[in-house]
């Protein structure tokens, strides 16, 4: 069958489209974040791209006491709200996601809504709610309030994620388990706990990076004298354009890297579970 | 409730409805209450009868839709190379949609305040193509804020789009090809059709999170464009105008809530429902 | 390795889901050291009489004793009893070696009792060398082994099995279910398999328990049910019947007359427990049924439809007068010139072991 030339046409057009377009779109999707990993390497004094040269300066800049004790300071206080939100995440959404795979589908229904409500509502909708309700209640700024807040926008990603997970179990497993002579006890611990951990640990690492990486929340609630990473790079971001902010970036990314490594180097088995 | 699962539900459920239903009830009460107009919707209506208010709201909306648009047409290209591609090519295209989602907002937002201003390469290409005339930043301006977040928000798109092409049969093609289709004509009639569920998916995600993306709309458009989430900030920590906050808060709410509603009845359809 | 089999009976046995019965009124006595199959079409409660027997329900009302002792208020991890789940229900984050030595670390035995107990039970099994690999790995005929290991290693007193066979593929079954009788007859376990499979249920149980709609149609040898199924139910589950509507003319000692739908009459030389007029369903076996050249008084014409080889059986397809399709099996060679499709030919039917059941009752 010969093709005619208007068939050759249209495949030769379709391919540029899918190749040639998809390629560069698919680079467009990536080469932003390249760039700026880039420019914290510039051993120029300003963000110009391409950079002069290359060096590691702005890195060294970061760690000096003097220069930056600002930053420094925020990224203390921004790491210890991230890890009291995940620890209280834990608390709560993972019971929670236990039990809501052991009631009736149509409970379950209703109340899902319920527990994902503020992973969809603009975070900084609800910064301002927090920040009225503690008004009202005499409860001024404080990095509790943040804390708190990243719990009830961002423990959600750690319900969903376990739930996802106790929802699939088979309940056969927890028959299997008693009937072989565990208590209820031993059960969670030795067959449930261990199955549900790639969700929780695929929670708490939602949870870490969005607490440390979310600027609506602290925006309204951190209190005025306490500095916090993410403000402080919006800061940067809107007035001096520091070249800090890109050893900052860089920072933050081999951070997100290195977390998302260990846990999956922490659920060993978490690849082959979700082929089978 | 004497259901065994209860006591494991119940500090979420406690959170969910001390942390977040009331005090989003206490932000609906405020918004109707507090401050000096008159009437039970006295806020809203003094608002609302600002036609500079007005614009804002439409303008939100509108760089919604316009991020979706110019996200969908780069989006369809990559889904198609990846509809196309083999196990290897299928996995890059995964691994570098999943690559900008390492780094934060901030971090993707800086990028773009590198290759958008005055220094940056786009404006040299766009002045080395005689499209603009002499040296100046996109900064600013609403063209160069769509981009920023048709790139910054295209993961949200292109990865649900990926979900359903991952399990689309592709029988499917070789039947339409054994019908006579050309490659158009079966990225038009059956490929996009049915990976229609992701793509509506997509949308509802890109839509809200461009529409209500503080950080990019601050940085990059400035105190020159000013959308409802920059509005809001405005109130509460410039002009400590509080019951007018949780006014564009609530309009922030529904002006969006609305579309994303729609979209999510489109999903409705029988023919939509079943091959997601 | 020794088990102390006991035998098993349960009596009254029920239980509702959700305001609706799943299982009424049920009761059967399994002997020491016996198989039985409860067998029945899915739905019909056989698995939740299997979770009751294990006390992952409650079976109220009704007993289930076990060596004589009512084990109905035990917790099921006292009851002492062996289970294998439909899909194994294997720990998938646990190796053989630790699945199979979990109810052992719930009695106190320390490692090297466990190890030397898990080594034992694959052996049996014959796994041996498989104890550091996770159930994934394995192919579905080993986790089941490794299944039935793990139930056996507490030294059960009953062994239960939920449609062990069904995820496994069709040639692999019979391979294990001939070795799951060995296994079964070297412990000599009273064990209860459930299956919706007759075949297999004929296979592997000594005796029957039919089940349908919650109740207990039959208990029997397969045999038995095979050849004097008490409902017009069992004759269709155990084994293919073909059915035949009827109206008993009359009914005596001497013989019984029937009038078939295809308007031919039929002589039966039995008396029938049915009144004259009575609508009626005939059941008959399609190896009891041959082909004849003449009409009799225990014949019906027919048509040939189809012809279809099956190893050393031909089934022949056949239409009666009215349209009733019946199947029929001779040996392949039997006759030397084949029939041709089509070809009008009497059915000659085994009157004394043709069976006769009220018509209108449910299938």
């Amino acid at each position: 069958m010969r093709k005619s030339w208007t068939s050759h046409l249209s495949s030769i057009s379709y391919g540029l489209f899918v190749y040639g377009l998809g390629a560069l779109f698919l680079g467009f999707m990536v080469v932003p974040v390249l760039i700026s990993l880039s420019m914290s390497f510039t051993s120029g004094q300003t963000l110009k791209f391409p950079p002069p040269g290359l060096s590691l300066r702005w890195y060294a800049a970061l760690l000096d006491p003097v220069q930056s004790e600002i930053v420094q300071q925020a990224a203390w206080n921004t790491l210890q709200i991230a890890v009291f939100a995940v620890l209280a995440s834990l608390v709560f959404a993972v019971p929670a996601a236990f039990g809501m795979a052991r009631i009736s589908a149509r409970r379950a229904n209703a109340l899902e809504p319920l527990f994902l409500a503020p992973m969809v509502l603009p975070s900084l909708v609800y910064g301002l709610a927090l920040l009225i309700a503690a008004n009202l209640m005499h409860i001024s700024p404080s990095i509790w309030l943040v804390v708190l807040a990243n719990v009830v926008v961002f423990g959600p990603l750690m319900f969903r994620a376990t739930s996802s997970i106790a929802q699939q179990l088979d309940p056969s497993l927890e028959d299997a388990s008693s009937l072989l002579g565990a208590s209820r006890w031993s059960t969670f611990r030795r067959v449930t706990l261990p199955l549900l951990a790639p969700g929780i640990y695929a929670g708490m690492f939602l949870v870490f990076i969005q607490s440390i990486e979310n600027v609506s929340l602290p925006l309204f609630l951190a209190p005025a004298g306490t500095t916090i990473l993410p403000l402080e790079m919006f800061a940067m971001l809107q007035d001096s354009l520091d070249p800090r902010i890109a050893a900052i970036s860089g920072v933050l990314i081999a951070i997100t890297v290195l977390v998302l490594v260990a846990v999956q180097r922490l659920t060993p088995f978490l690849r082959d579970q979700g082929r089978s | 409730m004497k259901n065994p699962a209860f006591p494991f539900l119940l500090p979420m459920l406690l959170l969910s409805l001390g942390g977040f239903v009331a005090p989003m009830g206490v932000l609906a009460f405020y918004s109707l209450s507090a401050g000096g107009n008159p009437g039970l919707f006295g806020n809203y209506a003094a608002f609302l009868e600002d036609p500079f208010n007005l614009w804002i709201i439409v303008d939100t909306v509108t760089l919604g839709f316009k991020v979706v648009v110019v996200a969908t047409c780069l989006a369809v290209p990559i889904a198609m190379l990846y509809w196309h591609g083999g196990r290897r090519l299928r996995q890059t295209v995964v691994v570098l949609a999943l690559l900008p989602m390492l780094a934060s907002n901030i971090v993707r937002t800086f990028a773009w305040i590198v290759l958008l201003g005055r220094n940056g390469p786009l404006v040299a290409i766009a002045d080395a193509l005689g499209l603009i005339d002499g040296p100046r930043s996109f900064l600013l301006t609403e063209g160069g804020l769509v981009i920023a977040l048709a790139q910054i928000e295209l993961p949200l798109l292109l990865l649900p789009m990926i979900a359903v092409l991952s399990r689309m049969d592709r029988r499917l093609v070789e039947a339409a090809e054994m019908a006579g289709a050309g490659p158009w004509r079966i990225m038009f009639t059956i490929v996009l059709p049915l990976t229609l569920p992701g793509i509506i998916a997509g949308w509802i995600l890109t839509f809200a999170s461009a529409a209500t993306n503080f950080v990019t709309q601050a940085a990059i458009g400035g105190a020159r464009l000013i959308y409802l989430p920059q509005f809001l900030y405005r109130q509460v920590n410039i002009l400590f105008d509080w019951p007018t906050a949780s006014v564009v808060a609530f309009i922030l709410i529904i002006s969006t809530g609305s579309v994303i509603l729609a979209l999510a009845m489109l999903t409705r359809h029988p023919r939509l429902i079943g091959n997601a | 390795m020794q088990t102390h089999s006991q035998a098993l009976t349960v009596n009254g046995l029920s239980h509702t889901y959700a305001g609706q019965p799943a299982v009424e009124g049920v009761s059967f006595h399994v002997a020491a050291g016996e198989i039985a199959a409860l067998l029945g079409p899915s739905g019909c409660g056989k698995s939740t009489v299997l979770r009751a027997i294990a006390g992952l329900l409650p079976a109220k009302p009704g007993v289930i004793s076990l060596g004589g002792r009512d084990i109905s208020p035990l917790p099921g991890r006292e009851r002492g009893i062996g289970m294998v789940f439909q899909n194994y229900a294997l720990f998938p984050h646990m190796t053989v070696a630790e699945n199979i030595a979990y109810p052992l670390s719930f009695r106190g035995w320390d490692r090297k009792r466990r190890q030397a107990r898990v080594e034992e039970l694959l052996a049996t099994v014959q796994l041996g060398g498989l104890e550091r690999r996770l159930p994934r790995q394995l192919s579905g005929g080993q986790q089941q082994r490794v299944a039935v290991a793990r139930a056996l290693a507490v030294d059960p007193a009953l062994l239960l099995l939920d449609e062990p066979f069904a995820a496994l593929d069709r040639a692999l079954r019979l391979d294990l279910q001939i070795e799951l009788v060995r296994l079964q007859q070297t412990l000599g376990i009273t064990t209860v398999i459930v299956t919706h499979d007759q075949e297999e249920a004929q296979a592997l149980a000594s005796q029957l328990v039919v089940m349908n709609r919650g109740h207990i149609e039959q208990t029997g040898t397969p045999a038995e049910i095979y050849d004097h199924p008490a409902s017009l139910f069992v004759n269709s589950f155990v084994g293919y019947a073909g059915k035949i509507r009827a109206v008993v003319e009359s009914a005596s000692a001497a013989g019984s007359t029937l009038k078939v739908s295809t308007g031919e009459t039929l002589r039966l030389p039995r008396e029938l427990r049915f009144a004259p007029g009575s609508p009626v369903v005939l059941t008959v076996r399609p190896e009891r049924l041959s082909i004849v050249d003449r009409p009799s008084d225990f014949t019906l014409a027919g048509r040939l439809l189809v012809s279809t080889p099956l190893g050393p059986d031909v089934i022949r397809s056949i239409a009666l007068a009215d349209g009733t399709e019946i199947k029929l099996t001779e040996p392949r060679d039997l006759r030397r010139s084949p029939l041709e499709s089509s070809a009008p030919l009497f059915i000659a039917l085994d009157v004394v072991n043709l069976h006769v059941f009220p018509a209108g009752e449910a299938l």
